[in-house]
Formats: structure tokens, C-alpha cells, sequence
């Protein structure tokens, strides 16, 4: 069986089976994890195998998850892994982010970055819910950043970055990436889910991580929360999963 | 370049260029790792298109900083290192005359 058992939590939900969920699936796979909903809808091209370690030359023009998969299956064969062809979308964010224990934003773009942010701390808001974990993980260029936000936030995504980056962001399709940095990003991602996840000892919480390639520069530093902050804070204005709130540049963060 | 389609993602950062790639491509990668490590370094230096890749010895590798040292996963500490294995030799070779 190759799902989480009808009604069962997966461990982790890994947005993004790219360049940064790549290395966090392969991270978390080797420190025991078996059980996962994956969601992606790309294929395997070429110019993705410098970054994303979990495909070969054999995977080219195969859907991302299908080889995804199979790679997990290969150093796993006892893991259930469930696949979700489709982007984070509105529509069904809010649902997906609740089938796993914690979340893993691996995405290329703010929009769904943004996204994952709110949907993980509004499943907390309803009468007895279960808020949702999120660890997010980025890399351009050379740089890798990776933060975390609890159920309840304070801190979460938006206390740093508040709301979508004007026109000015670096482009994925024109920033590049250098492929290793997706690797410091994703073992960093799965060592704030392991601790999540308590598979590994240590604060998961209230950092940012960020490392920059050109100088291999690892840094840590606290996150405060802001109490103006939209999603988490004392007055939180984001109450919902409103598709207007996710409108702007559509690539950004590249891996 | 051997593979443009390949490196596309890597020729684009400004610092490596079509330039820092075909120097990429005459060196050779010295990977200071081991188990885990080394599959993960030596997966991202072909990524990078490096000319050869040799496994060198454990003791050429630089010491764990406090951030790496910290974190309590094994899995990720490897992961890490290996990525930064071979980022290291990235730079080096881009940096090389």
C-alpha cells in the first residue's frame, strides 16, 4: 500500500516536489519518516536534475510525483506515500494543509508561499480544530531561507514578510538557482519538521535560518512576532482563504 | 558548455555565467564526505556539470559550524554537509584562473 490509511494523518505534507522537496524528502526518508501527501503537478524536465536529486535522466517527461514516488519507494519500500496533482490552489488549500501533522512549503512562488502561510494557521481558528505546523524553505541564487511557524503562529511567515513582493522580486525563471543551495534548504526545512515532528531534539520554533552559498555562511536568528502582524496578530485581518490575497508576481523564490 | 539545458538554472546566476560553467566543467570536484554526504555531494557536483569528481578524505572537510552542529537530526546534518561539500568546490572552481 503506497497511501496513509484512509482517515490516518500523514506525518508530513510536502508542498513542491522540486529543488527544495527533493532533499527534504530524501533528509526526512533516511531519519525514518513513512508517511506522506505529496502535491505537485509538473514533470521531470531536464533542466531540473541539477537541483532536484531525487530524479535521473531515467525521469525526464515523467509526472514529478510519479517519480517522486518511486525514488521514496526505492530507499523506503515500507513508506505510503499519496500523491496530489495539483498546485496549492484556494479552492482546496485549506483541506489539503489538514491530512498531514506538519507542513512543508517547498514551493517556487510567493503566491503559494503566502498561501500555505494562512491556510496552516486558519485550520487552527474553528471551534475544536487542529491548527496545522508549516516549516517554509527557499532558495535563489545563493541564498537559502528557511523559518517555521506553529499552529498558532507568533511568529509565522507574515510577521517577516508581511504580504506578496511587489514587481521588483527576483524571477525564477530569470534569477537561477545554484543547485546545492536547494539542498541546504531542504535539510534545513526537514530538521525544523523532524523537530516538529519530535523525531529530532530541538526548538522547532521562532528562527530564521539563512545561508548564504558565496561566503557558506549558516546563520540563526530569532524571529519576533509582530503585533500588527495580518495573519497572527492582535488584530489579524485575514480571516479566510480569499483568492485576492494571493494576486501578484507568480515566481519568485525559484528552485 | 557540454549540457546548456542541464545547467540552465546555474548559467543564469551572475556569478557563475557561461564562463563560471565551462570552468565548472574543467575541474574536478574533491568531495570531503562519506555514507549520506557523499551521495548528496556527489549528486549536486554532476548536477553542476563538474568535469570529475574524486572522494577525498573526511579530515579535508572544514569543521561543523554552531548553526550545523546544532541540528539533531543526523539525516539533515549529512544532507547539509554534502550540499555544502559541494557548493564548496562550486566556488572554487568558479574563483580559479
Amino acid at each position: 500500500m503506497h497511501a496513509p490509511r484512509s482517515g490516518e494523518l500523514a506525518e508530513v505534507l510536502l508542498v513542491g516536489a522540486g529543488g527544495i522537496g527533493a532533499p527534504a524528502a530524501l533528509t526526512l526518508v533516511e531519519a525514518g519518516v513513512r508517511s506522506f501527501v505529496v502535491v505537485d503537478d509538473d514533470t521531470v524536465e531536464r533542466s531540473n536534475l541539477h537541483r532536484q536529486i531525487l530524479y535521473g535522466e531515467a525521469d525526464v517527461g515523467r509526472p514529478k510525483l510519479e517519480a517522486f514516488r518511486d525514488a521514496v519507494l526505492r530507499r523506503a519500500p515500507d513508506a505510503r506515500v499519496e500523491l496530489v496533482a495539483t498546485r496549492l490552489v484556494p479552492e482546496t488549500a485549506a483541506e489539503l494543509v489538514t491530512r498531514a501533522r506538519v507542513v512543508i512549503d517547498a514551493v517556487d512562488n510567493f503566491a503559494s508561499r503566502f498561501l500555505a502561510a494562512d491556510a496552516c494557521w486558519l485550520a487552527g481558528r474553528a471551534a475544536g480544530a487542529r491548527g496545522v505546523p508549516v516549516v517554509h524553505a527557499a532558495a535563489v541564487r545563493w541564498v537559502a531561507t528557511v523559518i517555521s511557524s506553529s499552529p498558532g503562529g507568533r511568529p509565522c511567515y507574515r510577521c517577516l514578510f508581511e504580504d506578496l513582493p511587489g514587481g521588483d522580486a527576483p524571477d525564477c525563471a530569470t534569477a537561477g538557482v545554484v543547485g546545492p543551495v536547494c539542498g541546504v534548504a531542504g535539510a534545513l526545512a526537514a530538521e525544523l519538521a523532524l523537530r516538529i515532528l519530535g523525531r529530532a531534539p530541538g526548538e522547532p520554533y521562532g528562527q530564521v535560518y539563512s545561508y548564504d552559498g558565496r561566503s557558506d555562511r549558516l546563520r540563526r536568528v530569532a524571529l519576533r512576532a509582530r503585533k500588527d502582524c495580518a495573519l497572527c496578530g492582535d488584530e489579524g485581518r485575514i480571516e479566510r482563504i480569499d483568492e485576492a490575497l494571493y494576486l501578484g508576481p507568480s515566481c519568485a523564490e525559484g528552485a | 558548455m557540454k549540457d546548456p539545458e542541464l545547467v540552465l538554472r546555474q548559467v543564469l546566476v551572475a556569478e557563475i555565467g557561461v564562463e563560471g560553467q565551462e570552468r565548472i566543467e574543467r575541474a574536478t570536484a574533491r568531495l570531503p564526505c562519506e555514507g549520506l554526504a557523499l551521495e548528496v555531494a556527489e549528486r549536486y557536483a554532476r548536477g553542476a556539470g563538474f568535469g570529475e569528481l574524486v572522494a577525498a578524505p573526511k579530515s579535508e572537510a572544514p569543521p561543523l559550524d554552531e548553526v550545523e552542529a546544532s541540528l539533531g537530526s543526523e539525516a539533515a546534518r549529512s544532507v547539509l554537509r554534502g550540499a555544502r561539500a559541494a557548493l564548496g568546490e562550486v566556488r572554487a572552481a568558479i574563483r580559479a584562473r
